[in-house]
């Protein structure tokens, strides 16, 4: 078979969309060494990292790479030209994983690698053009795709919900899985973090942007700390995002800024550390497609208390505390509760590597390559008048 | 009262033939109707090009006349080259684009316009240049001028326009600001945009409201030949009446239309999208048959006014869920024909709906589809909303209103004067015609006029002279420097101010000269336009940083 793969996101500062694809095209390579893979280090208009033309993320002799675009000018020259599939080798499968979709090919099944619509529920969460671009790429994988990935049970019904023409056998679910390959790693503390005890501090790992609800989550601190709850400080590892720039200002107004530190961006090793070493990792996100946080954050170890919105629940499983991400006082009682009894948030910890264990990348790849032969030997979806 | 509003001259040479603008043509066209009723007194001269010259003759009356200032020839030949030039540029772009005037086609009008040559307001003693389509070509230094501004759409959605037209519209909008002594918007959200985009002096800018509701008439006598011909029952179908444009959101309302059907909307209930034919309407139409929904999403193509009309008046509602209106004309349109509407809750649409159109967030599908059953099955809220819409419209059908608000503001521009210092004749790729025109504003400091000028080598007239006059008198003595050299020119100013112009002789036409495409008259180039004051200061006239 031979597989076109986009990894357009794959470069440096890849977000989630980037490490799905990282990851399962890794563990393709390993696992599939008789396929024929063309790497799209370039795919649509849409997303463009002017970098990606001069690096071989991957190598192996089944490897080759696809166009590699200096502008995104020429990006979209090539692909909205007419010439794109051919000259790409008429490959079996064309696999979109930016959010871009492009035209629907004569012969290549189309894959479509659908995260989520967060969008369409609230769209303040994300910048316009950001929000334009994404629903027309969904909204084009509706109509044009022949299969669709999503990346959760609840994003797969988001989308059948949102698009409910769209044939629900052409639509599969395959988990992301942790970026982080090897799970016994200590990691490295970060330099802001020098005095802190290990185990002594709460954990929130994301951009701090009003989805991942973090105005809450310090509100549901300020509570606990009010409240009487032991001193550990909270903190917050993540850039700022969109729409908190008066985030520390309003620290300042719930008299707990000498209590949150903010990180700001962190490097693998840290974040691996702040899994491994925390009290607990909360995450209290509105929405998500899956919750890499918290798989990352079990993985290591984190005992873990997550929202039960959307995604969240499947990813966490009975291994986590779920809470309303909209009520505050709860968020506050469960960490009093948690931070007074030692042994409860121990045994979460326990029960998280247990979870964390039951995604697997291997799992995931091999399903992948399952829906690619399936896809190739099933006809396409027809697109006619 | 208005003695010195004697002459208007109107600048109509965006206009083209049929409905290629949009819009706002009709708007200006109707403006203008009104507008020579209520000032008898003033002379209108409607400067126009050859391609629409013929049509616009109905406008001719007593105080209104016509003359076309961009001729047949120029624009034949011109005209196609840059057509052909510009969708080498954009290949993306189509005949129509997005916006209630198409800038394309002034962007090639304004092009054609030889800037700088010779003195035409001021040799028709016009008093005020008004100029309806937002691009002040014509305008000359010290006569005022006002200009309308419709959307800054380019600015919120960049990604729906090729970028030589972004920076196109901003640029006419840049010079717009700057050159206008008063503008009017089509909106408060227009006004407020352009107020914040361009740092406007807020007394600089009014709304004035597009007041032309009665456009398309509602008659109950309208056959319903056009409901039979589509298949459609009266009271059955939802109305989208907009083109095919991205902004104009289709594929969000086929999403909610979708969403609406699966959860039961009747299966006899359709959704009407008027609007051009083209790829995107091939596009859309392919959608809504992947969708299942082929039968149930008509697209009726181009239709007369007539055939609108009925289609709007026997509609179940009107969904209007685009993304960015400067004004929002259809929704006006609907309440007129008392027909319940609901439309989206940003840009100008809660203004012009106010409290008539149920709201919804055009990025949220089952905020849509929830306003698409409410229009369907909400009798008495849809009863209550057509009975205050009549009322809205009706405060938007004064077109006299809207011409006296226009009149206002040009009785406003005569005695605002701006006076500050600005240059024309130059253009931004640094050659100058033959006229640079400069106004300078009065200073208590003494200042000095210094041009610098640059004369190519291969110029085909190997001596320029340079006379400098103010207000009609020669002053000094002239400068004169060779091709292949440059030259500055010093010029101490009066603490007055002033209107100077600099004549640069000879000029030529590079494509007469065997040099090119180029037609524009040139005379040199020009390095840089400063104003020096004594006190250290320095005004840099030319090149102008605004124009990107």
């Amino acid at each position: 078979m031979h597989i076109g793969f986009d990894i357009s996101q794959t470069g440096s500062g890849k977000a989630g969309c980037g490490f799905f694809a990282h990851a399962m095209i890794q563990a393709m390579l390993e696992l599939a060494p008789e396929q024929r893979f063309t790497l799209l280090p370039s795919f649509g208009d849409f997303y463009f990292d002017a970098l990606m033309p001069v690096i071989n993320p991957y190598s192996g002799k089944n490897v080759q790479y696809g166009p590699r675009h200096l502008s995104r000018e020429n990006a979209r020259t090539f692909w909205n030209g007419t010439e794109a599939e051919a000259l790409l080798g008429k490959p079996d499968i064309i696999h979109s994983n930016n959010f871009w979709c492009p035209a629907q090919p004569l012969s290549s099944r189309l894959i479509y690698t659908f995260y989520d619509m967060g969008f369409v529920i609230d769209p303040g969460w994300t910048t316009e053009a950001n929000r334009v671009g994404c629903f027309e790429g969904v909204f084009r994988s509706a109509m044009l795709a022949d299969w669709v990935v999503a990346i959760s049970e609840a994003s797969k019904a988001h989308y059948l919900s949102v698009f409910p023409y769209f044939p629900k056998d052409r639509i599969r679910v395959i988990f992301p899985c942790s970026r982080f390959g090897d799970s016994s790693a200590m990691g490295t503390r970060p330099n802001s973090l020098k005095n802190i005890p290990e185990g002594g501090f709460w954990l929130n790992v994301g951009t701090i942007e009003p989805r991942k609800n973090q105005r809450r989550l310090v509100e549901a601190y300020s509570g606990y700390l009010a409240k009487g709850g032991s001193s550990m400080p909270l903190v917050l590892a993540g850039g700022t995002g969109w729409l908190m720039d008066d985030f520390k200002q309003y620290l300042m107004e719930l008299g707990i800024a000498d209590s949150v530190i903010m990180t700001g961006y962190v490097s693998d090793e840290e974040l691996i550390w702040l899994y491994r070493n925390c009290y607990a990792n909360l995450y209290p996100s509105l929405f998500e497609g899956f919750g890499l946080p918290v798989l990352e954050g079990m993985q290591f170890g984190a005992p873990t208390l997550t929202s039960n919105a959307a995604s969240l629940p499947e990813v966490a499983g009975k291994a986590a505390i779920l809470l309303a991400p909209e009520d505050v006082n709860a968020w506050t009682q469960a960490m009093l509760q948690l931070s007074a009894n030692r042994a409860d948030r121990d045994y979460l910890g326990t029960l998280a590597l247990e979870q964390a264990a039951s995604f697997d990348w291997k799992r995931s790849a091999a399903s992948l390559l399952d829906l690619y032969q399936e896809a190739a030997g099933s006809p396409k979806r027809s697109f006619l008048l | 009262m208005n003695k010195s509003l004697r002459t208007i001259a109107v600048d109509l040479t965006p206009v083209l033939p049929g409905g290629e603008n949009g819009g706002a043509k009709i708007f200006v066209l109707e403006l203008l109707r009104h507008l020579c009723k209520i000032a008898p007194q003033t002379q209108f001269i409607l400067l126009t090009q050859s391609l629409s010259h013929d049509e616009l003759a109905y406008l001719d009356g007593p105080n209104m006349r016509r003359r076309m200032v961009v001729g047949p020839k120029q624009t034949n030949s011109l005209r196609q080259r840059l057509i052909e030039s510009f969708s080498r540029l954009a290949p993306r772009i189509h005949v129509k684009l997005p916006g209630i005037v198409n800038y394309l086609s002034e962007k090639l009008n304004t092009m054609l316009i030889q800037v700088g040559s010779g003195e035409l307001l001021r040799d028709m003693g016009v008093d005020l240049l008004f100029c309806p389509f937002t691009s002040p070509t014509y305008f000359e230094p010290g006569i005022p001028t006002v200009c309308t501004i419709y959307d800054l759409q380019y600015k919120t959605y960049p990604e729906f326009f090729a970028k030589e037209d972004v920076s196109h519209r901003e640029r006419t909008f840049l010079e717009a600001c700057r050159r206008a002594t008063a503008l009017a918007a089509i909106s408060n959200y227009s006004r407020d945009s352009a107020i914040s985009s361009a740092n406007l002096n807020p007394a600089r800018i009014r709304t004035i409201h597009l007041r032309m509701a009665q456009r398309i008439p509602y008659d109950v006598t309208y056959e319903k030949d056009i409901l039979n011909r589509l298949g459609l029952t009266q009271k059955r179908y939802f109305l989208y009446p907009a083109n095919f444009w991205k902004h104009k959101n289709h594929e969000m309302l086929f999403t909610a239309f979708g969403m609406a059907c699966h959860d039961g909307l009747p299966a006899d209930i359709k959704l009407v999208c008027t609007g051009s034919p083209g790829e995107r309407q091939e596009w859309l139409m392919r959608s809504a048959s992947m969708m299942n929904l082929a039968d149930r999403i008509i697209f009726p193509g181009f239709l007369p006014n007539a055939d609108l009309a009925a289609l709007m008046a026997h509609c179940t509602g009107v969904i209007f869920p685009s993304l960015y209106e400067g004004f929002g004309l259809p929704v006006i349109e609907a309440m007129a024909a008392g027909v319940p509407v609901a439309c989206s809750n940003t840009t100008s649409l809660p203004e012009v709906a106010a409290d008539v159109a149920i709201l919804f967030n055009p990025r949220i599908p089952s905020q849509i589809a929830q306003a698409m059953i409410l229009l369907l099955e909400d009798g008495a809220l849809c009863a209550q909303r057509i009975q205050s819409g009549r009322k809205r419209a009706l405060e938007f059908s004064d077109t006299e209103l809207m011409a006296r608000e226009y009149w206002e503001l040009f009785e406003y521009s005569l005695t605002n004067e701006k006076h500050e210092n600005l240059m024309t004749g130059a253009f931004a790729d640094g050659w100058s015609g033959p006229i640079l025109k400069i106004q300078i504003a009065p200073s208590k400091c003494a200042q000095t006029l210094e041009i610098e000028f640059l004369a190519p080598d291969w110029l085909p007239h190997p001596r320029l002279t340079v006379h400098t006059t103010k207000s009609g008198k020669k002053l000094g003595t002239p400068l004169f420097f060779n091709r292949g050299a440059s030259a500055v020119l010093s010029l101490p100013l009066e603490p007055g101010g002033g209107f100077y112009e600099v004549k640069i002789s000879p000029f030529f036409v590079p494509a007469k000269s065997g040099l090119g495409n180029d037609q524009r008259e040139l005379s040199t180039m020009l390095k840089r336009c400063n104003l020096l004051y004594d006190n250290g200061e320095i005004v840099q006239l030319f090149p102008d940083k605004l124009d990107i």
